[in-house]
């Protein structure tokens, strides 16, 4: 786990890219932390790289399976935000900066498929999240995965997870894809001290989403593996919206456009550190 | 008294003893439990049976309750309105049924067959039985029982005993998809930081209706499911009610899938 820790660290303090980062090279390594940031706090906006390998398993009616292993790497923001409170006198939110919430991390591939994630409501430099289901015929809950998450208190942080199957990523019981297992990996560096995507007077952005990015999706099957290059989150391809410019990432900013041609317009994602 | 409440959600289940099995059909994996491709229950039809219980006011009451199994992907749940005193099919009924998703088959030591469901969307059918004839409605029409958000992260095992060439089966009923696990209740409830039962109980509530769990949600009639204030004409130990009703198979057509007039009157 250490010598893991060093290899991390020291992809994460590599010399800025010159060049954009497109999905063959998600997994390079982020440029350093900006002098601007205070890495003491937990609070901001973060940008992460991660890698995730799932298996998924498919049944046809004879019992015979069918394994598919899916390979995706990405690069996401994420958002590390105080507790908010909602005072009903003055009818507005009371941020307490001493208790951080959890890394939004909903935009990330497999997290709809893993359920509800039970989260502490205080921590100060490393949580661990968990995931189960509950039966209450048999009043059995089961675990089904865990997240452990540190901050380093120098700007940079490191997550892993893995995960077992859970009810939410349930597709059939036959000649369906079901997520079996998945294991996420993921370092990243903080990049602004405002946790805000388009409230941040650190970014010029046309975004407004605590968790974005990109990845490439391989998946293998039977030794035939397709490649795919895909936005975060999902949502930003729904209504048979195409990517038009592929996502890339350009030190500490984003860019992708995608065409509606149900809407004839083009929306275009962007995020650039002032 | 908090406990108590959130001990009503660990419910048990009395085994019953067996004597005849399920199918015996092999089963292809058995590995887990909860997820498989086994095929255990292959009785496949529409089963009947009418459920009689008291409501907290100690009055009887009774809903006619089918249960589909077509094929190993789903089942479907249906029940009728409830009906003080006796079932009867001489007035209109309104019905809602829903699907359940089947993500697994198994069999304990003693040959239940556990099946266990989810609910992936929120997929209902609204009926009226009226003079023999079942007729679907539209939403708008037919406010029986309600139930939105279901929850994602709950697994309900359907256990099925045949006994005695009757089918009998426990106490899934549709409120088992919405509730969170005692745990999960108990951490809500924790965040507040609460110093007394009262307190306790209205974080608990607040929580239930934060977090959707009770959105939308209309149940102004009664059925045997779990105790909560949030079910105020519940009644307890549903279990044994149902385990002491058994369904009887069915004979459903195209134009009356849910032939309530063929069940059996207790």
């Amino acid at each position: 786990m250490s010598a893991k820790l060093l290899c991390v660290t020291s992809l994460v303090f590599n010399t800025a890219s010159a060049d954009p980062i497109y999905a063959e090279d998600f997994d390079a390594a982020l440029p350093p932390v900006p002098d601007t940031v205070d890495g003491t706090s937990v609070i901001g906006t973060w940008l992460l790289t991660f890698t995730d390998l799932a298996t998924y398993e498919a049944t046809d009616t004879d019992g015979n399976k069918s394994v598919a292993l899916v390979k995706a790497v990405g690069r996401v923001y994420s958002l590390v935000q105080p507790k908010a409170t909602y005072d009903v006198e003055s009818q507005e939110y009371i941020y307490d900066y001493s208790r951080p919430q959890p890394l939004r991390l909903s935009c990330l591939p497999f997290d709809d498929e893993d359920g509800t994630s039970d989260t502490p409501d205080t921590w100060e430099n490393s949580y661990e999240s968990h995931n189960s289901y509950y039966n209450p015929s048999t009043g059995v809950e089961k675990p089904t995965g865990t997240l452990s998450v540190t901050f380093h208190g120098d700007g940079t942080v490191q997550g892993e997870g893995s995960y077992t199957q859970h009810p939410a990523g349930f597709s059939g019981r036959f000649l369906r894809d079901n997520l079996i297992s998945h294991t996420l990996t993921f370092s990243g560096i903080k990049i602004s001290d405002t946790p805000s995507i388009a409230d941040n007077d650190d970014f010029d952005t046309t975004i407004n989403a605590p968790c974005f990015g990109a990845i490439q999706l391989k998946k293998k099957r039977q030794n035939i593996t397709a490649t795919s290059t895909e936005i975060l989150p999902s949502y930003w391809l729904e209504s048979n919206k195409q990517i038009l410019t592929p996502p890339y990432f350009d030190n500490y900013d984003f860019y992708a456009e995608v065409f509606s041609a149900k809407e004839g317009r083009t929306y275009i994602h962007r995020l650039t550190l002032k | 008294m908090m406990s108590r409440k959130l001990s009503y959600l660990a419910l048990a289940f009395t085994s019953i003893v067996v004597t005849s099995a399920c199918s015996e059909k092999d089963d292809h994996d058995t590995t887990d439990a909860d997820f498989n491709s086994a095929i255990i229950f292959n009785d496949y039809g529409t089963y009947g049976r009418t459920v009689y219980f008291k409501d907290i006011n100690d009055e009887l009451w009774c809903y006619y309750d089918l249960m589909t199994i077509s094929n190993p992907e789903t089942v479907t749940l249906t029940l009728s309105s409830p009906i003080k005193g006796s079932c009867s099919t001489n007035q209109d009924l309104t019905t809602v049924s829903y699907d359940l998703t089947i993500v697994g088959e198994s069999r304990s030591d003693n040959k239940e067959a556990h099946i266990t469901t989810i609910i992936e969307d929120d997929i209902r059918y609204r009926g009226v039985y009226s003079a023999g004839v079942y007729q679907q409605t539209s939403e708008v029409n037919n406010p029986l029982i309600f139930f939105k958000p279901f929850n994602s992260d709950v697994l309900v095992s359907l256990r099925l005993i045949k006994k005695n060439e009757e089918l009998f089966a426990n106490h899934v009923f549709f409120s088992d998809y919405i509730m969170p696990s005692p745990a999960e209740l108990q951490a809500r409830v924790d965040r507040g930081n609460v110093q007394t039962i009262e307190e306790a109980e209205e974080l608990y509530a607040f929580f239930m209706i934060l977090e959707g769990y009770l959105d939308h949600m209309r149940y102004q009639e009664p059925y045997p499911v779990t105790e909560t204030d949030y079910f105020p004409h519940s009644v307890v130990n549903r279990h044994n009610i149902y385990t002491d009703y058994a369904y009887q198979k069915l004979s459903p057509s195209e134009g009356d899938p849910y032939p309530l007039n063929q069940i059996r009157v207790e």
